[in-house]
C-alpha cells in the first residue's frame, strides 16, 4: 500500500503531471521537491571533508549538519557545506535528434509539449529528457556544483558552458527549452565535440534513446572514460517501444529518414523485440564496461523515482570515494 | 468437369477479385504510424521478410478459394464421367401433380395455386432430353393417371394447359398408389426414375395422420430414383366454405297445414387467426320461389357460425326440392356452394301391419294398439298420412313397395318371410315401428329383433308388470328423434304410467348405431331406435350388412292394458314426431361427396337408379348396391337415371370441405410425413432443373466441395491468427516486453525480449 508521501511522488513525480506545466524550470523544481519529501533526506547532502560556506537550511536537509552556533547567535538556521560537496562539474548531455520526439502517452491540458494531434498533448522522450535534466541541474546548481549543458543529434547543436552562479539556472532552462532538431543521431560526433572543448573531469549525465549503432556509442563511451570523465547514461524509451503492442498492421514511418515498412507488428513483435533488446543490451555492457552507469527510463513512468535512484547511486560512490 | 449452373461458377471465379481487392484497398488505407525505434523494426522484418511474403501470400490464396469454391457448389458440378452415363440412360419423369380442391386457392392474380405448380413442371419438361419419358398423375380424389410416361413432350404441355384444380380433396396416397403400381412394374436397369411431387401442402391437401405408402426406390443395375417436392406454401390465405345445409326435417311435407320449412346453413372458415369480415349468404331453390339472403358479420378468430333461414317452398311439381347455399366469391370458389335435394311428400304412406277388425268400433277401453297408433297417426282421411292396413301374416315385397314406414303392433303374427321383407325394406331406407302385442305374455317375436333385423337388443320374452304403473321419466335423454317436442316432453310425459312393458338390455358395443329415446323412471327403456347392424347368414358366419333405414322399438304396446299413453296428451305429437323425424333420420338421402365412389347411401331413395348424368353431361353407370363406375369427379346437382335412361331423381353431390382448408404446413411437418414414402428432397423453385435434370454425382461432387469450402474457411481463420499472432494472447511478462531498469546490475532485457 502506498504511503503519503509515495503518493505524493507518485503524482507529482508522473509525466502527466508534469505536462501540465508549461515552464521547464517549474518542471525541474517541482522534480525536486518530490524526490526531497520522498526521501526526506536533502538531495544538497556532502561528505564533510572541508567547510566551505554556509547555506540556508531547507526542508530535508540532515538536522545533524545544523550549524547550531549560527543558530543561537542569529535565529536562523543554517546547514554547513564542505568544499567536496561543490568542486563537481556536471555536463547535461541531452539527445535531441528526430527519435526523441516521439512519444504515446498522452496527457489533456496545456503545456509545452508536443501536440498528439487527437485533441491531447503527447508526453515524449524528449519532454521526458528535458525535464530530469533540468532537474538534475537545479540539484547540482543548488548545490553549488557548476552546470554544463549540451544540446546534440548529428553532433552538438547548442552547448552552455559550465557555470555555478544563480543566474546560470535561467541559461540552462533556456538551452533545454528548445526542440528536437530533426536530425539522426550521431553519439560518435557529439561525444567528440563535446569533449574537445571540456578538458576537466566531469560528471556527464547522457539522457538519449541511444537508438545509434551499439558499437559507435561504445566508441564514445570509450573516449569518455579514456578523458577520465564520469558518465551516468540514462537510456530513455517510450514505453510504446518497449512493449511494441499495435493490435494492427500498420504502414511504419521511421522519425530520422529510414523510409516506410508495411507489417503486421504482431508478426514482427517478437524479432523486433529482440532486436531492440540486443541493442540496449550492447549499449548497457558498453557503459558498464567501462564502469560507467546505466538506467533505462521509461518516459510513461514517474521521473522521481529514477533520479532519486541515481543520486543516491552518485551518493553512494561519492562516500566510497570512488569519484572525486 | 462442367456445371449446371455455370453461372454462378462464373460469379464464383469472378468473385474472387473481391479479396484481393480488400488486400489493396486496406494496404492503401493504412494510416502512417511515425516509429522511432524504425532500425530495429526494419532488422527485424528484414530477418523474417520471406516468411512474412509468404504467409501473406498463402493467406491471401485461401481467401481466393473461399469464393471460387461457394460458387462452384452452388453451380453443381458435374464430373465427366459423371455425365456420360446420365446421357447415355434416359429418365423417365413422373409429376404428381395437386388438383385438389385447395389447388384451386387464387392469389392477387386470379392465378390458382395449380397453374403455379404447373408453370414448373413445363420448366422441367422443356429441358428434358428427347429420349426422357414423362408421366402424369393427378391427386385430386379419385388420383388418375392421366398420361402414362411418353416421349411426345409436347403432348404433355398441352395436358399441362389442359389441367384444372379440381373438386374432390387431394388424395396423396391414392396417386402414390399409383405411382408404386407404376414403378413396381418397371424392369430394373431400364431408366433413372424422377419424381416430381407439385403441390402448395396446405391443410386441404395433407393428412399427416394418414400414412403414405412406401414408394419403391429402384437403386439396382445403376437406376437412379430421385423424389423431389415443391416447397410447402407459407402465405395465408382466407377461405370461408359452405358445410351444409341442416333441414329442420329432412322430409318435406307440402299442402298440409305445416309452419314453413327451416334450414340451418352451416359455415366455416380455417384458420384461427383470421379477423373480421362479412359474408354475404344466399339461399335458394331450383323449382320454389326460395330466394333468402343474410349477412354473416365474422369476429376476429371466428372459425365457425351458422345461419337459420325460414322459406315458403310454395307448391313444387317436383318429388325432389334442391336447395343452394352460396356465397360470394373469396379465392377457393369451389367450397362457395353447397346443395342439398330434399324430398317432397305431399303425403306420408304407412303400412299398419295389424289384424283387420271386422265389426263395429269398438269402446275407447277395447281399442287395439294399431287402432290407437292409427288414430294418432290419420284421424282422417285428409291428413297429410296415408295408412294402409296389411294382414301380417301374409306381407310381401309389394305391400311395402313406395312406402314411407311400416308400423307393426303384431309382430308375433309375422312370418320368417315377413321378417325378411321388413329387412330387406329396413336396409332400404325404411323406418320400422314396433311395438309390442298386446295380448301375449310370452313375446316369442323378440328373437327375430336379433336374428332377422341384427339389432343389438335383448329383449325379454316375459312382459314386466308394474302395478299401478312407472311413470316416465321427465329427465328425457338428448334425442335427434323427439328434437322438436323436446321443449314440451318433460311436461307431456308426466301424466303418462306404464303398468307393462317388455326389459331390454342393449348391447355395450357403442359402435352399433342404438339410442334411447325416452325411459321409465325406473331407467327401463320405453322407445329405443337402431339401425340393424350385421346380420347372420346361413352359415352362421356374420356378414356387415349396411342398413339404411331406422327401427324404432316401442317396449309398452301403446293400449290402455300395458299404457295410459293413448289417452294422454303426449300421444299423438308423439306419433307424429316418430313418423316425420324417423323419417328425416334415416341414412338414404344424404348429399355425396365429390371422390366417392360407393354412394349406396346417397342413392337411397333411388333403389332403381342405374346412372348418374353430371352437370356437365357425363354418365356414370351405377351398379348394384350404389356402386358407381368411377367416382364422382365434380360437384353439383346430378339427374339419377333408372334402368330405362328415365330420370327417376336427383342427387346432390358437394365437396369435401376438409380439402378447402388453405392453413398453410410448416414445411418440417409435411417433409417427415412425406419421408416416410421416401427419401424426398425440396425443389429449388428458381432453378427447378437443377434438381431434376443433374445427375446424382452432381449433388454429390456440390456437397464435396461444400465441405471442402468450410474446411478451406476453418483454414484461413486459423491461418489469419496464427500468422498475425493475434491467437497468441500476451501474458503479463510478453505484454511488460523490454523492462526498464534502475540498476545496471538487474538484467538489463526481459526474457521474451532477449534475442
Amino acid at each position: 500500500m502506498l504511503s503519503d508521501q509515495d503518493a505524493f511522488r507518485k503524482d507529482y513525480l508522473a509525466p502527466q503531471t508534469l505536462a501540465q506545466l508549461g515552464r521547464l524550470d517549474l518542471r525541474a523544481k517541482m522534480i525536486v521537491e518530490g524526490i526531497m519529501s520522498g526521501t526526506q533526506r536533502s538531495p544538497y547532502r556532502g561528505g564533510a571533508v572541508e567547510f566551505a560556506a554556509h547555506r540556508q537550511y531547507v526542508p530535508g536537509d540532515d538536522t545533524r549538519r545544523l550549524d547550531w552556533r549560527v543558530y543561537g547567535r542569529t535565529d536562523k538556521l543554517y546547514i554547513r557545506e564542505h568544499q567536496q560537496e561543490t568542486n563537481l562539474d556536471v555536463v547535461l548531455l541531452v539527445d535531441a535528434s528526430s527519435s526523441m520526439d516521439y512519444g504515446t502517452l498522452t496527457v489533456s491540458g496545456r503545456s509545452t509539449a508536443n501536440e498528439s494531434g487527437v485533441g491531447g498533448l503527447r508526453w515524449t522522450k524528449y519532454d521526458h529528457a528535458t525535464a530530469i535534466a533540468a532537474a538534475l541541474a537545479y540539484l547540482a546548481l543548488h548545490q553549488h556544483d557548476r552546470v554544463g549543458v549540451a544540446v546534440f543529434a548529428d553532433g552538438v547543436h547548442l552547448l552552455l558552458d559550465r557555470s555555478g552562479t544563480p543566474e546560470h539556472w535561467r541559461q540552462v532552462i533556456a538551452a533545454l527549452s528548445g526542440r528536437p532538431t530533426g536530425a539522426e543521431t550521431d553519439f560518435a560526433r557529439a561525444a567528440e565535440q563535446v569533449l574537445s572543448r571540456i578538458r576537466n573531469r566531469a560528471l556527464f549525465v547522457i539522457v538519449s534513446d541511444c537508438f545509434d549503432r551499439a558499437d559507435a556509442i561504445g566508441r564514445a563511451l570509450a573516449q569518455f572514460r579514456h578523458r577520465g570523465h564520469d558518465v551516468i547514461l540514462l537510456n530513455t524509451l517510450d514505453r510504446e517501444e518497449m512493449r511494441f503492442t499495435l493490435p494492427a498492421p500498420a504502414r511504419f514511418v521511421g522519425l530520422e529518414g529510414e523510409g516506410q515498412l508495411r507489417v503486421d507488428p504482431r508478426a514482427l513483435r517478437q524479432a523486433y523485440l529482440a532486436a531492440l533488446g540486443k541493442h540496449l543490451d550492447t549499449v548497457a555492457r558498453s557503459a558498464m564496461s567501462v564502469g560507467f552507469d546505466y538506467h533505462r527510463l521509461d518516459t510513461h513512468e514517474s521521473v522521481g523515482p529514477p533520479l532519486a535512484h541515481v543520486l543516491a547511486r552518485r551518493s553512494a560512490l561519492i562516500k566510497r570515494g570512488v569519484r572525486g | 468437369m462442367t456445371f449446371v449452373t455455370a453461372s454462378l461458377a462464373f460469379a464464383g471465379a469472378a468473385a474472387v477479385a473481391v479479396p484481393v481487392f480488400i488486400h489493396l484497398l486496406l494496404r492503401r488505407r493504412r494510416a502512417p504510424v511515425e516509429w522511432a525505434a524504425m532500425r530495429f523494426l526494419i532488422e527485424a522484418y528484414r530477418r523474417h521478410r520471406r516468411r512474412l511474403r509468404l504467409e501473406e501470400w498463402l493467406l491471401l490464396l485461401v481467401r481466393c478459394l473461399i469464393p471460387l469454391l461457394l460458387g462452384f457448389a452452388l453451380a453443381r458440378p458435374i464430373l465427366e464421367q459423371a455425365i456420360a452415363p446420365t446421357t447415355e440412360r434416359p429418365r423417365c419423369v413422373y409429376f404428381i401433380v395437386d388438383d385438389g380442391l385447395a389447388s384451386g386457392l387464387r392469389d392477387a392474380a386470379h392465378r390458382s395455386a395449380l397453374a403455379r405448380q404447373l408453370e414448373l413442371a413445363e420448366m422441367v419438361v422443356e429441358h428434358l432430353n428427347a429420349a426422357d419419358r414423362v408421366g402424369v398423375i393427378t391427386a385430386a380424389r379419385p388420383a388418375r393417371m392421366v398420361r402414362t410416361p411418353t416421349g411426345d413432350h409436347e403432348s404433355i404441355g398441352e395436358l399441362f394447359e389442359s389441367l384444372r384444380p379440381r373438386a374432390g380433396r387431394t388424395d396423396l396416397g391414392g396417386a402414390f398408389e399409383r405411382l408404386k403400381h407404376e414403378l413396381s412394374r418397371r424392369e430394373v436397369g431400364d431408366e433413372n426414375v424422377v419424381v416430381y411431387l407439385l403441390s402448395e401442402f396446405r391443410a386441404g391437401s395433407v393428412d399427416p395422420v394418414d400414412p403414405l405408402p412406401v414408394l419403391p426406390v429402384p437403386d439396382a443395375g445403376g437406376v437412379a430414383a430421385r423424389f423431389f417436392a415443391s416447397p410447402p406454401a407459407s402465405g395465408r390465405v382466407r377461405n370461408v366454405q359452405v358445410v351444409g345445409i341442416e333441414p329442420a326435417r329432412n322430409v318435406l311435407l307440402v299442402g298440409a297445414a305445416e309452419e314453413a320449412p327451416r334450414a340451418t346453413v352451416r359455415l366455416v372458415r380455417p384458420g384461427a387467426d383470421a379477423g373480421s369480415e362479412t359474408t354475404r349468404v344466399r339461399l335458394t331453390g331450383d323449382q320454389s320461389p326460395i330466394d333468402e339472403e343474410q349477412i354473416v358479420q365474422w369476429e376476429p378468430g371466428e372459425i365457425e357460425t351458422q345461419l337459420g333461414f325460414a322459406f315458403d317452398v310454395g307448391a313444387p311439381a317436383e318429388r325432389e326440392l334442391v336447395i343452394t347455399a352460396e356465397i360470394g366469391e373469396d379465392p377457393l370458389v369451389a367450397d362457395n356452394r353447397y346443395h342439398l335435394v330434399l324430398p317432397v311428400r305431399k303425403r306420408i304412406e304407412v303400412v299398419l301391419l295389424d289384424r283387420r277388425e271386422f265389426g263395429f268400433e269398438p269402446t275407447l277401453d277395447r281399442l287395439s294398439a294399431g287402432q290407437w297408433i292409427r288414430r294418432a297417426l290419420a284421424p282422417d282421411a285428409g291428413g297429410p298420412v296415408t295408412m294402409r292396413n296389411v294382414e301380417p301374416v301374409s306381407l310381401t315385397v309389394g305391400d311395402v313397395q313406395g312406402v314411407d314406414a311400416v308400423i307393426v303392433p303384431r309382430p308375433d303374427l309375422l312370418s320368417d318371410r315377413g321378417w325378411a321383407v321388413l329387412r330387406r325394406f329396413v336396409d332400404r331406407g325404411g323406418l320400422l315401428l314396433i311395438t309390442p302385442p298386446q295380448d301375449e305374455s310370452v313375446h316369442g317375436w323378440v328373437d327375430h329383433l336379433q336374428a332377422d333385423l341384427a339389432l343389438p337388443w335383448t329383449v325379454a320374452r316375459e312382459v314386466r308388470d308394474e302395478a299401478p304403473g312407472l311413470p316416465v321419466s321427465d329427465d328425457v335423454p338428448p334425442s335427434e328423434l323427439l328434437r322438436q317436442i323436446s321443449g314440451d316432453l318433460p311436461e307431456l310425459v308426466q301424466p303418462v304410467r306404464v303398468q307393462r312393458f317388455l326389459p331390454v338390455a342393449t348391447a355395450a358395443d357403442r359402435t352399433l348405431a342404438v339410442r334411447t329415446s325416452l325411459r321409465l323412471s325406473d331407467g327401463s327403456p320405453l322407445i329405443l331406435t337402431g339401425s340393424p347392424g350385421a346380420a347372420k347368414t346361413g352359415e352362421g358366419r356374420e356378414t356387415p350388412r349396411s342398413s339404411l333405414g331406422l327401427v324404432i322399438l316401442f317396449t309398452a304396446a301403446p293400449e290402455l292394458g300395458w299404457t295410459n299413453l293413448p289417452t294422454k296428451p303426449l300421444m299423438v305429437p308423439l306419433f307424429q314426431e316418430l313418423l316425420r323425424q324417423g323419417l328425416s333420420l334415416r341414412r338414404g338421402g344424404k348429399p355425396a361427396e365429390v371422390g366417392d365412389a360407393a354412394i349406396g347411401g346417397a342413392l337411397a331413395m333411388h333403389p332403381a337408379a342405374a346412372g348418374l348424368v353430371s352437370p356437365d353431361g357425363a354418365t356414370i353407370d351405377v351398379q348394384p348396391g350404389g356402386r358407381l363406375a368411377r367416382a364422382v369427379s365434380q360437384a353439383g346437382v346430378h339427374r339419377v337415371l333408372g334402368s330405362t335412361g328415365r330420370e327417376i331423381g336427383r342427387l346432390a353431390v358437394n365437396v369435401d370441405p376438409a380439402g378447402g382448408d388453405p392453413t398453410p404446413q410448416a414445411a418440417g411437418a409435411v417433409k417427415a410425413w412425406l419421408d416416410r414414402s421416401a427419401p424426398w428432397a425440396w425443389l429449388d423453385e428458381s432453378d427447378p432443373l437443377g434438381a431434376g435434370t443433374a445427375s446424382g454425382d452432381g449433388s454429390s461432387l456440390a456437397s464435396l466441395l461444400l465441405v471442402f469450402l468450410l474446411a478451406v474457411i476453418v483454414l484461413e481463420t486459423i491461418m489469419a491468427r496464427l500468422f498475425s499472432r493475434a491467437s497468441l494472447r500476451l501474458g503479463r511478462a510478453d505484454a511488460r516486453g523490454i523492462r526498464p531498469s534502475m540498476d545496471e546490475r538487474s538484467p538489463l532485457i526481459s526474457s521474451e525480449g532477449g534475442s
